[in-house]
């Protein structure tokens, strides 16, 4: 018995050796096409959140904060959350990140967050407050709203702005092509994403 | 009590609500940024052409941003109203200053920034005054972003107006503007890299740019990656730039619009306005690595922490603290403590059980301790790294001691039987438990520098994570270490697999007090490599008084006699310490180290920075002195017949860093490929001429054959 046990000790101590785990190429980061990075967290709520976790379902990450004018567009119109919901209905997780250090704009507590969530009637999954920008530079985040699009093999599909009308004037969302929806439809339907990447527009995450 | 919950959390919400909205209601109602128009004149005619201006005064420490906002922001965008035939020109704006946030890049303007439009007139002019209006949309930011809008109007040809004329002020304006030069101007991309090759016709801009003051401000979102520093080179009129590349692809875009820039102070940037077409015969420049690459220590780590979970940490720590076992330092003192098991019957087994405990509780506690203090002195802002203790040259000096009185031991040279003697007594043979708990802290102390295998990804890991992490990798190290004895101790089945004690005993005893001498003769020649021969006579002198010391203890004297060697033996317990004490560690100055290698250059960031922009193919090694595994690689890997005449078929530059004594520049190359200790191994791949590119470094395996070498850079 005890032998047994040995042995499988020092046969399962050679797999990294068999499998060449010592040698691992230098990396640089987040490209269309690719494996988007894994991060874990404790989202608002407590939970864990691991993005690895998520493989097999579609994963959008929304870069927010609540004081910008160019997120509160979308909020004050409802745009946002409608698009949320469409995406979620539709059994995609949608993962709202704050980035804003702690003393800058848009840094809140756990339960300033919900708050802030219930009050604007968001339809997101979860939301995770990163303030040490440990996320948000993972992914190159550069602005609020910046918007990532994951597919379910877990590669980045989109990136970039949240819709095609760069401005913080609410009347704009009308008429504006909503690209993470493009995106949703392209990767629903089976095809390529289109219009992967765009110039991400807003205030500057508050790093 | 649910209830009171929700009631709370309303409340609380409430308060929330509160103290956030008036604080952005504040910052909306105060204006950060006033916008003014002004006329080149207000007395217009028909078929005319004038400048209008949009002046733009902002506050203190507030920006707004040029046509390319950079990595996030908006343009300022100008909506006008004006009677029909009158056509309006695009806008001319003034060169940008850099602004930079953190990972963010911006483009914009501080202070005052004024925008230039030109406005022609029709053939006929309306009757009486003529009213333009301007509706001025700006984002203006400080550390939070306001949108602003301003709407102004002026009127021209007005009868009741007195005519004025700005045109000096609008001449200034124009001087702020990039001003658009004529040349030769070409750009390619290769891999992620854009190059632009100029010929300017411009003197001016030849003349005052250099290497170091010029920059690309393109005009548009994507095209480079703003917060890269770009590669500039300026020869016989011929600049050339390569800057990492951004997200948009170049396929589509025609041409390439953007300034070329003399970075000045604030405000005084002098731009360059050009267009610059795609260069069809692009095919192999020559330099592409920029010139902070050597320096991705940021991006490697996060990618590092992605792949080594805490769980293969922790499993490779135990298989490192295995490994550890069969060091030859280690090994006879491990092999002294199962004899003492080989001497205890089945009727011993709980007294086996609680020792092999005791000696697991030594190892994994000294792990821990030494973990421990490498945590404090990290947090305190040293530089150290796994192995740090051995670059202290009077901890070597005192291990090569130790392990000479336990060598001394062993031989039978004396037994612990005077009181000063019992720690000995417990290292190797006692029965107590405390014995078996320092045989622990014995094992961990001699077999720490000797960084197996597969434990260097571990303690990479181990030090980047939270304290709590790292202290779990170190106590598993220990376990792993402790493991083999551990098993002999509960499981009686395995000691019979042990020889039957008896006068072999005391032979094998013997014999195990040569791997240990060879032991300290490789701390010696450490410390050799540390202090130089005078360090090495030092503690050859120590051994020396060491060894007088015993003999003395034994003497039987008595009377005068007794005195006497009682004064010196306080004297020659002394004396090992007292040379101690005088060890320099003189390696930081001395050369003599490098000279050890055969072949191959001293490694320093400069000299690693500077191979890389060339195009041979880049071997690096870091190695110490007092680092088995890194000797044995060298020595059947390296320097060997084959490996060098590999290097030299492919023109290999080969770096060696020598990390027997601290030294923070390869701490920091270690650390950027998130490991803490060497040996490290990375080769850096010849330029592919087709891409102008070199392929991603590469990490070898820290146990490196030859065979290894030769697939790696043959292929």
């Amino acid at each position: 018995m005890f032998k047994k046990i040995a042995y499988f000790t020092l046969a399962l101590a050679f797999v990294p050796l068999a499998l060449g785990w010592v040698s691992v190429p230098v990396q640089a980061s987040v490209e269309i096409g690719e494996a988007a990075p894994n991060f874990t967290a404790t989202d608002i709520h407590g939970n864990d959140f691991n993005l690895e976790d998520h493989k097999g379902k579609i994963v959008v990450l929304e870069w927010t904060n609540h004081l910008c004018p160019f997120v509160k567009k979308h909020y004050d119109t409802s745009n946002m959350q409608n698009t949320q919901k469409t995406a979620t209905d539709n059994g995609v997780v949608w993962v709202s990140i704050v980035s804003s250090a702690e003393g800058n704009q848009g840094y809140v507590s756990a339960e300033e967050a919900i708050a802030i969530e219930e009050k604007a009637g968001t339809h997101a999954t979860t939301r995770i407050l990163d303030a040490s920008g440990e996320i948000g530079k993972l992914y190159a985040a550069k602005t609020t709203p910046h918007m990532f699009v994951i597919s379910t093999e877990g590669n980045v599909t989109y990136a970039g702005a949240i819709d095609s009308n760069p401005s913080p004037s609410p009347d704009a969302v009308k008429g504006a092509t909503n690209l993470v929806l493009a995106a949703l439809d392209d990767l629903s339907a089976g095809r390529v994403v289109k219009v992967s990447r765009t110039a991400p527009y807003g205030c500057s995450v508050k790093y | 009590m649910h209830r009171k919950i929700i009631y709370f959390l309303v409340l609380f919400m409430g308060l929330i609500s509160q103290s956030i909205t008036p604080v952005y209601a504040d910052e909306e109602l105060e204006r950060y940024a006033e916008a003014t128009i002004i006329a080149e004149r207000t007395a217009i005619h028909p078929a005319d052409e004038i400048t209008l201006a949009i002046d733009i005064k902002l506050a203190p420490h507030w920006h707004v941003y040029w046509k390319n906002p950079g990595d996030s922001g908006l343009p300022v965008r100008i909506k006008w109203d004006i009677p029909e035939g009158f056509e309006i020109g695009e806008i001319q704006w003034p060169t940008p200053d850099k602004i930079s946030y953190d990972i963010l890049v911006n483009y914009g303007y501080y202070n005052q920034a004024v925008l230039l439009q030109t406005l022609k007139t029709p053939d006929t002019l309306p009757e009486g005054k003529i009213t333009l209006t301007a509706t001025v949309n700006m984002l203006v930011c400080n550390d939070i972003c306001i949108p602003e809008t301003s709407t102004v109007s002026i009127d021209l040809n007005n009868p009741d107006d007195l005519e004025t004329d700005n045109s000096a002020l609008i001449q200034g304006a124009y001087s702020k503007i990039a001003k658009p030069i004529n040349g030769a101007f070409l750009y390619s991309e290769n891999e992620k890299i854009l190059h632009l090759s100029l010929t300017p016709e411009d003197r001016t801009l030849l003349n005052e740019a250099t290497a170091e003051n010029l920059e690309f401000f393109p005009l548009d979102w994507g095209i480079i990656n703003h917060l890269a520093m770009p590669n500039v080179q300026i020869e016989d009129g011929v600049i050339t730039i390569k800057h990492e590349r951004g997200d948009q692809a170049l396929a589509d875009i025609k041409e390439l619009k953007g300034l070329l820039v003399i970075k000045g102070e604030q405000g005084r940037n002098k731009g360059f306005a050009i267009t610059a077409l795609p260069d069809k015969s692009a095919t192999t420049p020559t330099v592409t690595i920029n010139k902070n690459n050597g320096d991705t220590a940021p991006v490697t780590k996060n990618v590092r922490t992605s792949k080594t979970t805490w769980f293969s940490a922790l499993y490779l720590a135990l298989f490192g603290g295995i490994i550890l076992n069969l060091m030859p330092c280690v090994f006879p003192i491990l092999s002294m403590k199962a004899l003492s098991l080989v001497k205890m019957n089945d009727k011993e087994n709980k007294a086996a059980r609680t020792h092999g405990l005791a000696y697991t509780l030594g190892v994994v506690l000294s792990f821990l301790a030494i973990g421990g203090i490498l945590l404090i002195l990290k947090e305190a802002g040293t530089v150290v790294g796994w192995g740090f203790q051995l670059q202290n040259p009077m901890i070597v000096g005192i291990l090569a001691y130790l392990l000479f009185v336990i060598g001394l031991n062993l031989i039978g040279f004396f037994e612990f039987k005077s009181n000063f003697g019992n720690v000995g007594n417990k290292l190797t043979q006692g029965h107590s438990l405390s014995s078996s708990f320092f045989t622990g802290t014995l094992a961990t102390i001699v077999a720490t520098p000797c960084t197996a295998p597969f434990m260097g990804a571990a303690m990479g890991f181990a030090l980047t994570q939270p304290a709590f992490v790292s202290m779990s990798i170190f106590a598993m190290l220990g376990f792993g270490l402790a493991l083999p004895y551990l098993v002999l101790s509960y499981v009686p089945q395995f000691r019979r697999i042990l020889p039957k004690p008896g006068a072999w005993m005391d032979v094998f005893k013997q014999f195990l007090s040569f791997p240990i001498f060879a032991s300290s003769i490789w701390l010696i020649w450490v410390l050799s490599q540390q202090s130089g021969s005078y360090g090495v006579l030092l503690v050859l002198l120590g051994m020396l008084a060491i060894a007088f010391c015993v003999w003395l203890s034994h003497l039987k004297s008595k009377g005068i006699a007794r005195r006497l060697t009682s004064t010196l033996f306080v004297l020659c317990m002394f004396l090992p310490i007292f040379s101690l004490s005088y060890i320099k560690d003189t390696h930081q100055n001395a050369s003599s180290s490098q000279k050890a290698y055969s072949f191959g250059e001293p490694f320093s960031p400069e000299k690693l920075s500077e191979l890389l922009e060339g195009d041979a193919p880049i071997f690096v090694e870091m190695t110490a002195a007092w680092c088995i595994t890194c000797k044995v690689n060298h020595a059947i890997a390296i320097n060997i017949d084959s490996t060098k005449a590999l290097f030299k078929d492919n023109n290999v530059r080969y770096l060696i860093g020598d990390w027997t004594s601290n030294d923070d520049t390869i701490t920091q190359y270690l650390q950027a490929f998130g490991r803490n200790g060497v040996p490290i191994y990375v080769f850096y791949g010849k330029r592919d001429t087709n891409i102008g590119k070199r392929p991603e470094a590469e990490l070898l395996p820290q146990v490196l054959t030859a065979a290894t070498l030769q697939k790696t850079i043959a292929k």
